[in-house]
């Protein structure tokens, strides 16, 4: 099966929305760490520790932990998608009841993501949704960093939203 | 399980009578030559079956690379049953596994741990595939993979 077969029918929204690859593939870092600013690790919450997983979150694989783990990066829960140039926003997609996926709002509103492990697009949040995927299950937003600052944790509080 | 027998008219006659079921494939690899001389059959086995473990290995790294492709989540990624079934080979797949390490890097330190115990790896660089990779490589070079 050549890959566009694979694409159209693991994500089948994808062919419709459109993307564009900005990536070539990697298996150093996935969307996970993508979404969080790293591109030279593999974040997952195994319990055995085989990869990277912010300190102090619960290793386990729940959409609870994936929200603590982007909340320790600064992240707070956000009832919407739409662009806000001072903000930067993830979406963390739910399949079966398990987190499967992250991706990112770049500034021009276009979201970025890393497919596993092969390429990054950039896309429309609904042209990942589908079986393998599921859908989007929560958003989250923080202030954008200006480019240089990195994306280290934060201290910010939900008053400051 | 390996049974003796002979040809005899064309035909192998197993020296013992064998608890095989009707239709079970066999290999027949003779032990001496029409001179009588020793053969080099059992090489020759250990040699087929050792291109039958790289050949079972090849298949299952392509189907565990083709099912696991767009997948983030470690647990797939390890629990995907070619990946285990690969870890189930045992010592005959750390060779093959260094091999394809060095060729492409990729998600290999579970099952390098889980078949020779050992885990090289800095507590600090879990998730850094790269680093992940040199440290079971260097592993790798002093045990001679």
């Amino acid at each position: 099966m050549d890959i566009e077969h694979l694409l159209a029918r693991q994500f089948p929204f994808l062919a419709s929305e459109g993307f564009i690859e900005t990536s070539p593939a990697s298996a150093q870092y996935n969307c996970i760490a993508w979404a969080a600013g790293q591109t030279d690790e593999w974040w997952w919450p195994l319990p055995v520790g085989a990869y990277s997983w912010p300190a102090g979150v619960p290793r386990s694989e729940t959409l609870t932990a994936f929200l603590l783990a982007f909340q320790s990066l600064g992240y707070l829960q956000c009832d919407d998608e739409k662009l806000e140039p001072t903000f930067e926003r993830i979406a963390l997609f739910v399949a079966d009841g398990k987190p499967t996926h992250a991706a990112r709002q770049l500034a021009d509103g276009s979201w970025t993501s890393k497919l596993g492990r092969w390429i990054d697009i950039s896309h429309s949040l609904r042209a990942l949704a589908g079986p393998t995927y599921g859908e989007v299950a929560a958003l989250m937003k923080r202030p954008r960093i200006a480019p240089g600052a990195g994306r280290s944790r934060t201290n910010i509080t939900s008053s400051q939203y | 399980m390996t049974f003796r027998g002979h040809i005899h008219n064309g035909q192998v006659v197993l020296d013992e009578p064998v608890p095989l079921a009707e239709g079970v494939e066999v290999r027949v690899s003779p032990l001496r030559g029409s001179d009588g001389a020793a053969a080099a059959p059992v090489d020759g086995l250990q040699q087929t079956g050792q291109l039958s473990v790289e050949r079972n290995f090849h298949h299952l790294v392509d189907e565990w690379k083709a099912a696991t492709a767009l997948t983030s989540s470690g647990t797939e990624l390890l629990l995907h049953p070619a990946y285990q079934r690969i870890i189930g080979m045992g010592k005959d797949a750390v060779r093959l596994i260094v091999a394809e390490m060095r060729r492409e890097p990729d998600h290999w330190f579970w099952a390098l741990k889980a078949i020779t115990g050992e885990d090289p790896v800095a507590a600090g660089d879990r998730g850094k595939i790269d680093r992940m990779t040199a440290s079971w490589l260097k592993w790798a070079e002093q045990r001679g993979y």
